[in-house]
């Protein structure tokens, strides 16, 4: 469920969360623990999942159970994607990101 | 009057120790809970405490826990045979289970002992017990700080760094 009541207001992504966008739009579904080894030591097994819980309130992803083939016993894993708002805030920070980078913001040097 | 004592760390041990390697443990508690029952009652004598049932009283309350203690402690020391017991991360499980919400068990700590079941079965099936003990550590350490971030500390602490934004 989106949580953006002021539509208007930039979606201003923090960097883990830049970060876990980056990843599920680059490579698909990921596990939470697959995203923490593919970070490099940027996201950690402690922080991860409150992040994943945080970015599913805003409604930037979704996650679902791992598939199982045969009945298994413990906990299933959760599968993690992004949504179509997810995409376009990522997008949008992306260019915001450029445009500041660029110089241009500075005056167009 | 040594009898009775005996007699007496026999019915304690009897009632409270019960379950896995019951006659070793027996034997230890009353050989440790002896000597410090014997121990405990005479600080209590040098304390002033000089009525009977009153000193055993008192020392029984705290040779109780105390034998408990330490047997199990020297159980775990010296006892190499294999024993059935739930894994940790299970404990972890039912404790957040108690303290937080459905949601955030669903969302924030499952998540966590599934990885950690995942990786720990993972090196038990490898024969990599070493491997397997760190794998706990990691997870105990990330499930503590991912407890501590959706307690009231972690609120605290999100609102204050708002702030210093």
């Amino acid at each position: 469920m989106a949580n953006n009541n002021n539509q208007n207001e930039f979606p201003k992504l923090s960097k883990k969360e830049f970060l876990v966008l980056g990843m599920l739009i680059g490579k698909g579904e990921m596990f939470g623990l697959e995203m923490v080894e593919a970070s490099e030591g940027e996201l950690k097994r402690g922080t991860i999942y409150v992040t994943l819980q945080r970015m599913g309130d805003k409604g930037y992803i979704e996650s679902r159970e791992e598939p199982r083939s045969m009945p298994e016993i413990g906990i299933p894993r959760r599968k993690y994607s992004a949504t179509g708002l997810g995409e376009r805030v990522y997008q949008t920070n992306v260019k915001a990101n450029e445009f500041f980078n660029s110089g241009f913001a500075w005056g167009g040097v | 009057m040594f009898v009775e004592f005996i007699k007496r760390q026999l019915v304690v041990s009897g009632d409270f120790y019960t379950g896995e390697n019951k006659g070793r443990k027996f034997l230890l508690v009353i050989f440790i809970g002896t000597i410090f029952q014997l121990c405990a009652n005479s600080i209590l004598e040098a304390v002033g405490m000089t009525n009977l049932i009153a000193k055993n009283t008192v020392s029984g309350f705290i040779w109780i826990p105390f034998s408990y203690l330490v047997i199990n402690l020297l159980l775990k020391i010296f006892d190499n045979r294999l024993h059935i017991k739930a894994p940790l991360h299970i404990k972890f499980s039912i404790f957040s289970n108690f303290l937080f919400s459905n949601k955030n068990q669903k969302e924030v700590f499952e998540p966590i002992i599934a990885d950690w079941q995942k990786e720990y079965f993972e090196a038990l099936s490898k024969k990599e017990i070493r491997k397997a003990r760190w794998i706990n550590v990691r997870h105990t350490y990330a499930f503590l700080i991912a407890m501590c971030q959706k307690s009231p500390i972690g609120d605290l602490i999100e609102f204050i760094s708002k702030i210093a934004k």
